[in-house]
């Protein structure tokens, strides 16, 4: 299928999910409900208050004296085992917002509970989306009473009260109840044929909108992709940069390549301040050392320059580093070109060609960062906490296998090392590093060094720290690492926020303490690698190409770990680039530079002090209490930030477990 | 909330020394500045401040009243990016014309001229932290519950050989510390002292409550009074390394005031 069929039938399928997410109110519904009520019920059921009534509790995501409540798990933690369970409705879901993100409106789990529980739609849809009572009673019929937000872009203020006012149009003209005196069916059908026009009509009133600012993405998207042949789709422009380049393109692919245009791209896309763009200058230094200058180039930097790296001048060999791939063979002539060209002009400067984007990604400077979370629990996962029965085609024969994740790690392993050149024989062990375990905190607490006060500490880990439990597909494994990630960064500016030196010490062995290191053997029951694969019936005869193993190591991750990332740095400048590049002269010269830089926080320093006297100080001011307010002024330890790309390997590994 | 608070500016310090770079401090945002104090030299980028000054403050605490009628004194907290404390004191301010000789003034800084009641006088807003500590030492301290023992810590030939442990394991209770002790005293007389600057500047004693206190490093600089063309050193460059709160009310001390401070720093060992 054609890209562009892929992204259309993106666009439409949101549409037929922002139509189905609409609560519409419709009187005549409440009315069927009620009649149908006094037939299975009696009279009883249906009282004369409209509060009470099955049509609007269910709207409100309650259940009525003649409904069964829908029990679901509770995904939200603390995770028992086994899981607890909620009633499905709007009460239990706003406690549980994890669950309720579960099973939102066009998610699998969401079709898989409406076709559980049959009829059940207002209420489970009542109980996502609640409508307060008296609204809906109030409401005339054909508001738009809730719909899912995440269909409907930021910019789209007029979707909903324009369709609502159709909707009301639709049945001012068509809701003619004396036809019901001929056609019993005259009001279903009329409903019937009313929702399939709906997402019709969602499409109609955005394709009005295109060309304005209210326009939805995919146009302004498809609009942008096909005049500036850049990838668009993917998203990592900001809407500002988008609508900029929406209402611009035209201008800018008429004026391609003039020192305007590319000013204005500079000042435009790039002011939202998240990537630096700057101008390389070549400049003579070292005049006065010796007979010639030397020349150093040095980066101008044309907007703000949020997120540049620090590096500001570079030498020669930087510059055709940077440049390799649009000016490759600059190195080659190198005896004459550029250098000995600045050493004999009279100016001291000159400009090049070049315009340089040298940045840093600081974004995740946590201790222990999402990716490698990602990857560092999944073995320790795998071997008995990660249960999912996975479908993997071998590539050499083409063979479907049934397997578990603990196969897929021990497959990952072994073509990984083959990628490597290696061909394992042995079962492989996995050590894991910072894996946060069940803890008991009583024993923490009874065991720590008496007088230093870390028990609010402790107790804030405890309630913070999150066991890895049972899981059964990719989104719940992303879904829990994200969950322990951000858990394990709330810790850690916890331990690191401390000044005093021996709090912030033992606040961080604490911390650690919630966390195990160790091993675990993966290939338990095997004795061999080919013992499992021949156990298993997979067939590893042929040997693959170095690409078909990277092939594969990219689907096995993707069915375990799951690679959709966010937005990245990376990503964005890259498409900015991308398009300053499209539009300047082609002698113009783009480069770029990123480093995902890690972040480690050396402690040192540190003051502090030990009371001393002042008790008896204070005894004389405060004879009531007899207590010192603060007795714990003590002694501090401080930290402070270093790029972890400026370090040295052995640094780096001596430092592993700290960042 | 801490009462103990690092500044940025150490931490800039201390990151351009490791790497042996020049720290260079912009005379513009200094406590310099803030009293108009020679802030006009710009500090030597080759020589390295050092922390050896000491401000005191009564604006880090504030008082409530518990619904038993109890008072209760809570600090105030700094924050990082602070060059100055909240509210100043001096540690001793004279008359002009019966100003500290040279030889006073050799451990006060930061001298300020103040009108009280029109009068021109010459306060000292920061003092000498004496003596430096030259020995800077690691010790292994093995915490079991209220006990701990400590031992001094000499790297040995497991530190240059590591093995790494394939054990399942936990954290344990070992602690490396880095530390050397710095003595602060306030001797009766500098009690003394301040009590009566205070009382000239605010005009009660009462006020003498050292309620925050300010490390300061700088570089001390020979400089020429303006209008009497002494000479004599003066701290520049000068900036924050730590603030802290604490709580004395100098009307009630009768003892010198003794603090230790311990500077250093403390790692748990990993496994």
């Amino acid at each position: 299928m054609a890209v562009k069929q892929i992204r259309i039938d993106n666009y439409i399928q949101s549409v037929y999910k922002l139509a189905g997410s609409l609560v519409i109110k419709l009187s005549a519904a409440a009315n069927s409900i009620n009649k149908r009520l006094v037939e299975t019920y009696g009279e009883s059921s249906v009282g004369p208050n409209p509060n009470t009534w099955k049509y609007y509790l269910n709207l409100n995501g309650q259940y009525h004296s003649t409904d069964t409540a829908i029990i679901v798990n509770r995904l939200d933690p603390p995770i028992a085992n086994p899981p607890a369970t909620i009633s499905f409705d709007s009460t239990q879901l706003a406690l549980n917002p994890i669950t309720r993100n579960v099973y939102k409106y066009g998610t699998n789990d969401f079709y898989k509970l409406v076709s559980d529980y049959p009829g059940y739609l207002t209420v489970i849809k009542g109980a996502l989306y609640p409508v307060n009572i008296t609204d809906a009673i109030n409401a005339e019929d054909g508001t738009i009473l809730a719909y899912e937000s995440d269909f409907v872009e930021e910019n789209e203020w007029y979707l909903i009260p324009e369709l609502e006012s159709w909707i009301k149009r639709w049945l001012s003209r068509w809701n003619e109840e004396g036809f019901l005196e001929t056609d019993d069916l005259y009001g279903a059908a009329m409903y019937g044929v009313l929702t399939t026009y709906l997402p019709l009509k969602i499409i109609e009133l955005r394709q009005h909108k295109i060309g304005t600012r209210e326009a939805h993405s995919f146009h302004r998207r498809m609009s942008i992709t096909t005049r500036q042949t850049i990838n668009a789709i993917r998203g990592d422009l900001d809407i500002d940069d988008e609508q900029w380049l929406y209402r611009n393109s035209r201008y800018i692919t008429v004026n391609q390549g003039t020192n305007k245009v590319l000013k204005s791209l500079i000042e435009n896309i790039t002011a939202n301040g998240k990537v630096s763009v700057g101008y390389l200058y070549r400049r003579q230094i070292g005049v006065m050392q010796g007979l010639l200058p030397e020349v150093i180039y040095r980066n101008i930097i044309q907007n703000e320059g949020f997120n540049s790296s620090n590096i500001g001048t570079y030498d020669k060999e930087e510059v055709y580093r940077l440049e390799e791939l649009k000016a490759m063979f600059n190195k080659d002539i190198d005896s004459y070109f550029p250098n000995q060209e600045v050493k004999y002009t009279k100016y001291s400067d000159a400009d090049t060609k070049v315009i340089i984007s040298d940045m840093t990604d600081k974004g995740d400077f946590s201790s222990h960062p999402y990716e490698q979370m990602l990857y560092e629990y999944y073995p320790y996962m795998a071997d008995s906490l990660y249960n999912s029965v996975i479908f993997w085609t071998n590539p050499v024969n083409n063979r479907q296998h049934t397997i578990t994740q603990k196969d897929l790690v021990l497959i990952y392993i072994y073509y990984l090392s083959k990628y490597y050149g290696y061909t394992p024989t042995n079962m492989p062990s996995w050590a894991y590093t910072h894996v946060s375990v069940s803890t008991n905190a009583s024993i923490i607490l009874a065991n720590k060094p008496a007088d230093v006060k870390v028990d609010d500490d402790i107790n804030f880990f405890n309630t913070e720290h999150i066991v890895p439990a049972a899981v059964s597909n990719v989104s719940m494994y992303v879904d829990m690492i994200k969950d322990i990630y951000t858990a394990n960064k709330k810790m850690w500016l916890r331990v690191t926020s401390k000044g005093n030196k021996i709090i912030k010490g033992v606040s961080r062995n604490m911390w650690f303490k919630f966390f195990e290191y160790g091993n675990i053997s993966l290939g338990t029951g095997y004795s061999s690698y080919s013992n499992f694969f021949t156990s298993k019936g997979i067939d590893i005869s042929t040997t693959l190409s170095k690409k078909e193993i990277k092939k594969l190591l990219a689907e096995l991750r993707e069915l375990s770990v799951s690679t959709i990332e966010d937005k990245k740095l990376r990503n964005i400048q890259e498409t900015i680039l991308e398009i300053i590049d499209k539009n300047t002269s082609y002698t113009s010269h783009i480069a770029k530079n990123m480093s995902d830089t890690k972040y480690v926080y050396c402690r040192q320093g540190g003051i502090g002090y030990t009371p001393g006297t002042i008790t008896q100080y204070y005894q004389k001011v405060h004879p009531v209490t007899n207590e010192p307010p603060h007795a714990d002024i003590d002694v501090t330890g401080d930290w402070f930030l270093v790029s972890f790309d400026q370090l040295s390997t052995a640094q780096k590994s001596q430092l592993k477990d700290v960042y | 909330m801490d009462y103990v608070v690092p500044t940025v500016y150490q931490a800039s310090f201390l990151t351009h020394k490791l790497f042996s770079q020049n720290y260079v401090i912009n005379n513009q945002f200094t406590l310099n500045k803030r009293f108009s104090t020679f802030d006009n030299i710009v500090p030597p980028s080759n020589v390295d401040p050092i922390m050896r000054y000491m401000a005191i403050g009564n604006g880090g605490h504030t008082v409530t009243t518990d619904l038993s009628g109890n008072v209760l004194v809570n600090p105030i907290q700094h924050s990082p990016d602070n060059i100055s404390l909240y509210s100043h004191i001096p540690w001793i301010i004279r008359e002009d014309g019966n100003d500290l000789t040279i030889a006073e003034r050799a451990i006060y800084r930061m001298r300020v001229e103040v009108f009280i009641a029109g009068i021109k006088h010459y306060a000292y807003y920061l003092r000498l932290i004496n003596p430096l500590p030259t020995n800077i030492q690691m010790n292994k301290i093995t915490w079991s519950g209220s006990s701990s023992t400590t031992i001094p810590f000499v790297p040995g030939n497991n530190n240059i050989n590591p093995t790494p442990t394939t054990n399942t394991s936990t954290a344990g209770d070992e602690y490396i510390t880095v530390d050397t002790t710095v003595p602060l005293r306030i001797t009766g007389t500098e009690a003394t002292e301040i009590k009566d600057a205070v009382t000239k500047l605010f005009g009660n004693s009462d006020y003498a409550i050292i309620s925050e206190l300010g490390l300061y490093m700088g570089i001390d600089t020979t400089v020429q009074d303006p209008v009497t063309a002494i000479q004599y050193t003066e701290v520049v460059g000068t900036q924050p390394t730590v603030f802290m709160n604490t709580f004395m009310a100098l009307n009630y001390a009768v003892d010198p005031i003794e603090l230790d401070l311990g500077v250093g720093c403390m790692e748990p060992m990993q496994l």
